[in-house]
C-alpha cells in the first residue's frame, strides 16, 4: 500500500489550519482581556513572531521538495527484501 | 498608576494592587515547555546515531520536517497559552472590592467581586516547602454568613496582601458606618 506523501502534506496543512484557529484565540483573548501595558502587547508580538519563523523555516525546508513521491507500508514477503 | 479593563468601574475607584500567581507557577509550566521542546532534538540525535542517512531521504527528511514543524507550533502554542493562563488569572484589590478574575481554558472566564465592606475574616496561608522558601500562599476572605471563601491561589506574599486588605476593610467600613 503507498500513501502519497502529499497527504502528509495536506495533514500537516490542517494542523496548521486549527493551530491558527486557537492561535487567533489565544491572541484575541490576550489583546481584549490583558492589562493594557508594554507585557501584554510584547507577549503578543513575541508570539506572532516566534510563530511566523516557524512557518517561514518549515517552508523554505519544504517548498523544494518532489510531493509526488509515496510511502510504501505493509509490504509483504518477498516485496521487504526486493525494493 | 496601575492600569487596568475594571469591570464595572465604580466612581472614585482606585486600584489598589493588581495580583497574579507567583512567578514560580509560571517558571514551572516554561520548564516543562523546554523539556518538551527539547524532547525531539535528544529523539532526533537517537535516531541519527542508529540511521545516519535519514536526513537524506526522499520520504523520511519532508516527514520529519512536517513532524518537528507541527511540533514546534504546538509546544509554542502550549506555551503561549500557559504563560496566557497565568497572566489572565487576576486578583484586584481595589479602593471599594476585590475582583476574582479567572480564565479557564480557550472558552471560559469567571469574574466575581466582593465588597470592602462585606469582608469579616482574611486568612493567609504558606503550606509546604516550595511555598515557605519562595514565599508564596494563599489568602482566603471570608464574609459574614457566607460558607464559600473568596480565595487568592499561590499569590506572591500572602501576609502582606492580608495585611492591605485588613487595612482597607477598616477604612471601608469607617466610611459606609459615617
Amino acid at each position: 500500500m503507498t500513501i502519497p506523501l502529499i497527504a502528509f502534506l495536506f495533514l500537516y496543512l490542517l494542523f496548521v489550519f486549527i493551530w491558527l484557529v486557537f492561535s487567533l484565540i489565544a491572541l484575541y483573548h490576550i489583546l481584549r482581556y490583558g492589562q493594557i501595558n508594554f507585557t501584554t502587547w510584547l507577549a503578543a508580538c513575541a508570539y506572532i513572531a516566534v510563530a511566523a519563523m516557524i512557518l517561514f523555516f518549515s517552508y523554505q525546508s519544504l517548498s523544494p521538495i518532489d510531493w509526488s513521491a509515496g510511502l510504501t507500508i505493509f509490504q509483504t514477503g518477498a516485496d521487504i527484501f526486493w525494493r | 498608576m496601575l492600569e487596568y479593563r475594571l469591570p464595572g468601574r465604580l466612581p472614585g475607584e482606585k486600584i489598589i494592587k493588581i495580583l497574579r500567581k507567583d512567578l514560580f507557577v509560571l517558571l514551572g509550566k516554561f520548564t516543562l515547555a523546554v523539556v518538551l521542546a527539547g524532547l525531539p532534538v535528544l529523539v532526533g540525535f537517537i535516531m541519527l546515531n542508529i540511521y545516519p542517512n535519514l536526513l537524506d531521504g526522499e520520504i523520511s527528511y519532508p516527514l520529519i520536517i512536517l513532524a518537528v514543524s507541527g511540533y514546534g507550533l504546538f509546544i509554542w502554542l502550549f506555551l503561549f497559552f500557559s504563560f496566557i493562563d497565568y497572566y489572565l488569572d487576576v486578583w484586584l484589590i481595589t479602593s471599594e472590592r476585590i475582583i476574582d478574575i479567572r480564565q479557564e481554558g480557550f472558552f471560559s472566564r469567571t469574574v466575581s467581586e466582593l465588597k470592602l465592606f462585606q469582608i469579616q475574616d482574611v486568612t493567609s496561608e504558606l503550606k509546604g516547602f516550595f511555598k515557605f522558601i519562595f514565599r508564596y500562599g494563599d489568602v482566603q476572605v471570608q464574609t459574614a454568613g457566607e460558607a464559600q471563601r473568596f480565595a487568592f491561589r499561590q499569590i506572591p506574599h500572602p501576609e502582606e496582601v492580608r495585611d492591605i486588605i485588613i487595612k482597607l476593610v477598616e477604612q471601608n467600613k469607617k466610611i459606609h458606618a459615617a
